[in-house]
């Protein structure tokens, strides 16, 4: 596959896209966004795949990229879109839907219109964090990574993420304690 | 700010994963659990929803990208013996090494792959012109000076040649050899011309002038031209005897040679002596 194996790289692409697109989704607020800043990282990861080291999970760099495409989207729009809850329940499987409770808040308007702007809230915080806060942030709660995934997928220590996480989520509660006021 | 239950999220944060970070309180590490709940809410209700044909959308993309390890391929390419794959993977180390978007490593390898090829392919057109400049050197350089190089030193010829092919400022040092012969076709004439000149005048000159100083003393001398071819003096002393002009011989001939004067005493001349006797005491 690191040599360019298309058909490889087609069962990479079918393993990781369901987590990719919805690391995007949950940076960008926007699904159609998303899956177009993932294809970018597919194929930014296919050009890229002759400097992966192979020392961490595949899915991890491949997370690093689109989250970092994501993010630079989100700053270029200068605007944060929001989601429809609706659609987005009806896009989601049942059993997602089951485990979630998120139908509770889809039958209440007035639920789900608090969700979305709290949501748009959070999002906007975490876009607007510093590096390499913001990128240890995105990575552990939109791209589902582990604290180690993150350390060999960054090249940093992990006692040096760690830190970098509870200094990320201090400053994001910091800052949603003042857009709540 | 409210919590939400977190339980739909594949990975939930525990204050565990914060161990060993220090300054760390409880209140710390509740204050990030509070945040990370929101977090997971957020990410809970983004679904991984995705639409049917996206890995056919990005497999399409990739299709069009150049292989991302052209040099590994080329190598396998080579080991295989696949000229066509080779120059496939040469290509897409082009595209790789042109086109923005591709990292650091990638480019500096898909451009070291071009450069190799460049200078085998630049190499081999050289040798291939260098034999060509070779022919054509030998070609070319005797057939404007044929006449001279080939007469006068057709060693030297071949060993200017070879060198001066590849260059143009060979053509003056293939004259510079062909000037030579011309100059030693030269002195040949010359020499030639001096010898023939040179013999002949002086030294039928020089005793000419001999004779002169003789033919001054008698006009005999001017009647006799024979005496000019030999030196001899002898002969000369009889003949200025046998004139008869004894008087102006006899000046003329003190320096030189006294022996003619002792010629007249055989008195085989009859006439001079019988002129002095008879108008003397008779």
């Amino acid at each position: 596959m690191l040599g360019g194996d298309r058909d490889a790289f087609r069962r990479l692409v079918e393993r990781e896209s369901r987590s990719v697109v919805a690391a995007c989704a949950r940076i960008l607020g926007d699904r159609v966004e998303a899956e177009d800043v993932a294809q970018e990282a597919f194929v930014i990861a296919y050009r890229s795949l002759g400097t992966w080291r192979a020392d961490g999970p595949f899915g991890a760099w491949l997370a690093r990229i689109a989250v970092r495409l994501a993010v630079r989207r989100a700053a270029q729009r200068k605007q944060v879109a929001w989601l429809d809850p609706l659609a987005a329940e009806a896009d989601r499987p049942s059993e997602d839907r089951f485990r979630t409770g998120a139908a509770a808040d889809a039958t209440d308007p007035a639920l789900a219109v608090m969700r979305v702007e709290r949501d748009a809230q959070l999002r906007a915080a975490v876009a607007a964090l510093e590096e390499p806060y913001r990128e240890v942030v995105a990575m552990r709660f939109f791209a589902e990574r582990s604290l180690a995934e993150i350390a060999a997928a960054t090249d940093r220590p992990l006692g040096t993420v760690k830190t970098h996480l509870h200094r990320g989520l201090a400053r994001l509660r910091r800052s949603l304690e003042e857009s709540g006021r | 700010m409210s919590g939400r239950t977190p339980d739909w999220v594949a990975r939930p944060f525990g204050p565990s994963e914060l161990e060993g970070v220090a300054g760390l309180g409880p209140d710390d590490l509740a204050a990030d659990a509070f945040v990370a709940r929101e977090l997971e809410a957020l990410a809970g209700a983004t679904g991984g929803g995705l639409s049917g044909d996206f890995v056919d959308r990005v497999m399409a993309a990739v299709v069009i990208e150049p292989s991302p390890a052209p040099a590994r391929l080329a190598g396998r390419a080579l080991r295989r013996g696949a000229l066509g794959a080779f120059l496939a993977s040469i290509g897409d180390a082009w595209r790789v090494t042109t086109r923005p978007g591709f990292p650091r490593a990638a480019r500096a390898q898909a451009m070291a792959l071009v450069l190799l090829a460049a200078g085998l392919v630049a190499g081999s057109g050289l040798a291939m012109a260098g034999a060509l400049g070779l022919f054509q050197g030998e070609r070319n350089g005797p057939s404007p000076h044929p006449s001279f190089v080939a007469p006068s030193q057709p060693a030297v010829a071949p060993l200017v040649e070879p060198s001066s092919s590849p260059e143009p400022s060979e053509p003056p040092e293939s004259e510079a050899p062909a000037a030579t012969p011309e100059e030693a076709t030269e002195p040949t004439e010359a020499g030639g011309a001096q010898p023939t000149k040179s013999p002949s005048p002086h030294k039928t000159a020089s005793p000419a002038a001999t004779g002169d100083h003789h033919g001054g003393s008698g006009s005999g001398h001017q009647a006799t031209p024979a005496p000019t071819g030999t030196p001899r003096p002898t002969e000369k002393d009889d003949d200025h005897s046998g004139p008869g002009g004894g008087g102006g011989g006899d000046d003329g001939e003190d320096d030189a040679t006294p022996r003619p004067t002792e010629t007249p005493t055989p008195t085989g001349t009859d006439s001079n002596s019988g002129s002095g006797s008879g108008s003397g005491d008779g």
